[in-house]
Parts: structure tokens; sequence; C-alpha cells
């Protein structure tokens, strides 16, 4: 046969896939078929589910993370993404020596770690790192998994917070110096430096608008530009001007306001967040074209199968139609009667 | 993929793969899944009939991959962008008629699917090696590879299934929770594996 020709000398490195890694697959398979039986309206409100770290009694006390694991990839339309990084995290935990439920652990976290926003292949490693991290402070599977969940819960749940998170968390990093990486697993923000973040955002959109006012005031009035700001009695360190006028000088001279360090700090955290902020847009938009891509993928797998359904009912039906008519052909040979009727061999002729 | 019938719900077992060390050792059969008998121990069940409608379609899908199907493989494989995304794709074309096929036979074996979807994806590697499409750089590339395929495949299905009442929602999230608390943690890990070849493909096909 033409496949004969056709193949090469075998190469003898392909081989069968692991029995722990079929599991692991497994275990997707029954997330998947978790996320769908609960339709869209379920996954949606699912997405809301925190983990319940060791929840016994509970409804999918442990399928229900790994079932939430896998909503990310339903809302977004990138169950592609979501498999590459379940299977990347379960092999790299594999190779690792893990477990098989740490294997598993860590195939959940790198999915629950795209829903930060971070690559596919930095969601690996940081989901694997959070699994690895947790097994060996475990005691147990069961305490290794907690840990693991209050580990995801303060990275990626609620979905609502995480922005605030991270924007906090960016902050805070910048600070202690660590990586993001590092901040993200390890530096979670706290409600109290969350609020003190919005308090010091406030503050200076204040000072920003006031500052914008007064700028707006002197150059409408035009005849003498004042220096107010370096006034010590008026300035104040959010540059709140007081509603006393200031005194106007002969000479019209425009003097630098002087900023505090505080306000220094301000700014370079506002332009810092900026630029985090810039990250996050280039981050979505990467995002956004995998997501593209796997959906146009998606599409082709789904014009295949469809494709093979069309073709297995075309098939059953030459299939049936051909096993009815070789029936009929045997009780017409195998019947007596009809065996009968043929006296002589029959013959064609055109 | 269609709903399956309601008495073919109720032929399902009643537990799901029970843990290793609770189960019977398996008895040797002809077939590629008794061929190995480790493999996939989370989702052996002790019946000959699943194992053999099993065989049959791993069987009639590798028929079926190295016969009508071919050329068509070996196009969407050449001008393939992503060759792992497209092997998945070929191994649910190659698995869900095998699964109808099953459907309106004996019965879906889904505690062997995931067995079947393994052995077909390696089988697509296989042709694709083979063939010369796909030339990994080693063993571990292959490895990660082919389960990347195989997570694609079972997500895909579990999707599929998930869509009809065949499968018990309490048995897959007994199974994953069991999963999760360690009861297969005394499998071999990827160190301990021998590396298992696959079974030589007659040229030609299958025997049907």
């Amino acid at each position: 046969m033409a496949i004969k020709k056709f193949f090469k000398k075998v190469t003898k490195f392909v081989k069968k896939i692991a029995p722990v890694l079929i599991v692991a697959a497994a275990v997707y398979f029954g997330g998947a078929y978790l996320m769908a039986s609960a339709g869209t309206a379920g996954a949606s409100a699912g997405a809301s589910v925190t983990y319940a770290a060791g929840g016994v009694g509970e409804a999918f006390t442990k399928s229900a993370g790994v079932w939430k694991s896998f909503l990310g990839g339903l809302s977004s339309g990138t169950a592609s993404q979501s498999a590459v990084a379940f299977a990347e995290g379960s092999f790299k935990a594999s190779q690792a020596g893990m477990t098989l439920s740490g294997q598993v652990a860590a195939g959940t976290s790198a999915v629950n770690m795209l829903s930060t926003g971070v690559s596919t292949g930095e969601a690996v490693n940081q989901g694997f790192a959070l699994a690895d991290a947790a097994f060996k402070s475990g005691g147990d599977v069961q305490s290794s998994w907690d840990i693991l969940w209050n580990g995801l819960n303060d990275v990626t749940a609620p979905v609502g917070e995480a922005v605030g998170e991270v924007a906090g968390q960016g902050v805070e990093m910048s600070v202690s110096g660590g990586s993001p990486a590092e901040g993200l697993l390890s530096s979670p923000v706290t409600p109290e430096q969350t609020a003190t973040l919005d308090a010091q955002m406030y503050d200076q959109s204040q000072w920003m608008a006031d500052n914008t006012m007064s700028n707006a005031g002197e150059v409408t009035t035009g005849s003498s530009v004042s220096s107010t700001l370096n006034d010590s009695a008026n300035s104040n360190p959010w540059g709140i001007i007081s509603e006393t006028p200031p005194p106007v000088t002969e000479v019209a001279s425009v003097a630098t306001p002087e900023t505090s360090s505080f306000q220094s700090e301000m700014m370079e955290w506002i332009k810092s967040n900026q630029a985090r902020e810039l990250k996050i847009l280039e981050d979505q938009l990467a995002v956004t074209r995998e997501e593209i891509a796997a959906r146009a993928s998606i599409d082709k797998w789904k014009l295949g199968m469809t494709a093979g359904g069309l073709f297995l009912n075309a098939f059953g039906q030459y299939q049936q139609a051909n096993a009815a008519e070789k029936e009929r052909k045997n009780q017409f040979r195998l019947s007596p009667e009809n065996r009968a009727l043929i006296t002589e061999p029959f013959t064609y002729t055109p | 993929m269609p709903e399956l019938p309601p008495e073919m719900a109720q032929q399902m077992p009643p537990e799901m793969p029970m843990s290793p060390d609770q189960m019977a050792p398996e008895m040797p059969m002809d077939g590629m899944i008794s061929q190995a008998p480790d493999e996939s121990m989370a989702l052996q069940m002790d019946e000959g009939e699943a194992n053999a409608t099993a065989t049959k379609m791993i069987a009639s899908a590798k028929k079926e991959m190295y016969g009508e199907s071919f050329d068509t493989y070996m196009d969407v494989l050449q001008s393939s962008d992503n060759l792992v995304e497209d092997l998945a794709m070929i191994s649910i074309s190659l698995i869900v008629p095998q699964i109808q096929a099953a459907s309106t036979q004996g019965g879906v074996p889904f505690d062997y699917l995931m067995d079947v979807s393994a052995e077909v994806v390696s089988e697509g590697y296989d042709m694709a090696v083979q063939t010369g499409t796909y030339v990994p750089s080693g063993e571990e590339e292959i490895e990660r590879n082919q389960n990347i395929t195989l997570t694609m495949v079972a997500g895909e299905l579990g999707k599929e299934f998930g869509g009809s009442t065949a499968l018990d929602q309490g048995r897959v999230g007994n199974f994953i929770d069991s999963v999760v608390d360690g009861a297969y943690d005394n499998l071999p890990t990827q160190q301990e594996m021998k590396p298992q070849m696959p079974p030589e493909m007659p040229i030609g096909g299958m025997p049907v």
C-alpha cells in the first residue's frame, strides 16, 4: 500500500502517556463535565464561589475548587489555554516528583493563575510554585490543599477584587523590592492598606483638580501672575488654595511651587501606577489575541466534529442500507421456496 | 453529541473507578488496554464488555486514522500551525464517531474513555512522527505535548458529555475528590515509569 512507502523508520521514542497523566487528564475531564453540566448560568454563578478550605460535608468540597478552575476558561473562551495550563502544570509537578494529588493541585493552581491576567507560561510557573510550596509545607494532603485554597483565594478570588489587589500589591512590591511573582504569591494587601491607598488616590486627584482650577484662574485674570503656592501661609501639602486672595506684587513673577517629599512620592506612585495600568492593558490585549486564536481553533474543532458527525450519519445510513440489502439477499438465497425457483445459474447478457 | 437513551444511563456502573488498593487484579485479555495492566488505573472497571468495546473503539479509530482519513489528516498536519491543537482535533474527530457508534451498540464505556483517548492521542503522535510531519526534539517534549493534547481532548469530551445526562455528577465529583484526597497517590511517578513502546501497527491498518 501507499502507506508502506510513505512511512519512515519508526522513531522509537514515541511512548504512551503515563498513567498518572491520564488520571490527571481525567480530572480535567471531570471538571469540564461538571462545568458544562452546570450550564452557562450556573457556571457564571459559580465564578463567585470561594474555595471551601476544609469544609467537610459540603457538596463539591474539593472538586468545587477544581471545578472553579475551569470557569475562567469557560467564561473567557480560553478553554484551550486552560487545558495547556493544566497539562503543563501537572506535568511540571510530575517531573518534580510530586504525587498525583500534587500534580492536580499544580494544574488547578496554574489554571487559576490565568485569571490574574498573566501569560500562560507565567501562570504555569506561579501555579506550580504555589502548589509546590503548599504540598511541602502541609503535613498531609488535606492540610496541603487547605494551604493551597487559601493561597488561591488570596491571589485570584473574588474576581471583582482582583484588580484592586493587584494595583495595591504593586505599591507594596515597589517598597519591598520583591518581584511581582513574590508579591502575588506572598504579599496580599489587607483591606486597611487598600483603604489607605484609595484615600491617597482621592487626595491626589483633589490636589490636581484644585491646582488646575487655580492655574486657569490665574491665566484668565491676565494682568498679573502671582505666586501663591510658595506662600507658606497659604500653601499646604495638598495644594488646596486658601479662600483669602493672595497679595498682588508689583512685578509679576512665577515661582516654582515647592513640592513636599510626600508629593514627590505620590507623583512617582501615579507614574508607576499609570505604567502598570498600561502594562495590564497590554497584557489584556495579548490575552484577547490569544482568546481570538483559541476561539478560531475551537471553531475549527467544532467544524471537524460536525463533519465527523455528518460523516458518521452518512456512513451509518450506508451501512444500514448495505446490511439490509445483504439480509434480503441472504433470505432470498436461503429460502427453500426461493431456492427451488433457481433452476439454473443466473447469467447476465447485456 | 446525541444524548444517550435512559436505559443506557442505567447501565452505568454504580461507582466511579475504585482506588488502586481496592481494585482487583486485572484479568489478562487480548487487546491494547490489557497489554499494560497498570495503565489508567483510575478508570479501570471490571467489565469485560466495556473493555472489549474500548478496545474495539481504539482499533476502529486506528483503522480510520491509517485508512480513509489518512490523507485528510496528513493535509492537516502538514499545514499545521499548532500541531498540539490539531492533533487534539484529529483525536476528537476519531473518538467522537466511535463514541456515537458505541452508544448505538452496547453502550459507551465511560470508565475507559480516557484510556481510549490516550491511545488515540498517542497513536496520532506516532503517526505524525512516523510520517515526518512532527520531529520532536526529545522524549520530554513529546510527552509534554501528548499530555497537553490529551488534556484538550478530555476537556472537549467533558464539555460534550456535560450536555447530556449520561453521567452522574455525584460520581464525577466523588472521583475528583478521591484523586484530590490522595487515593491515587501511590501510582508510579514519572521518574519511576518505564518507557513503554506502542504496539506495532500492522501495515494497512488493524484487522477487522
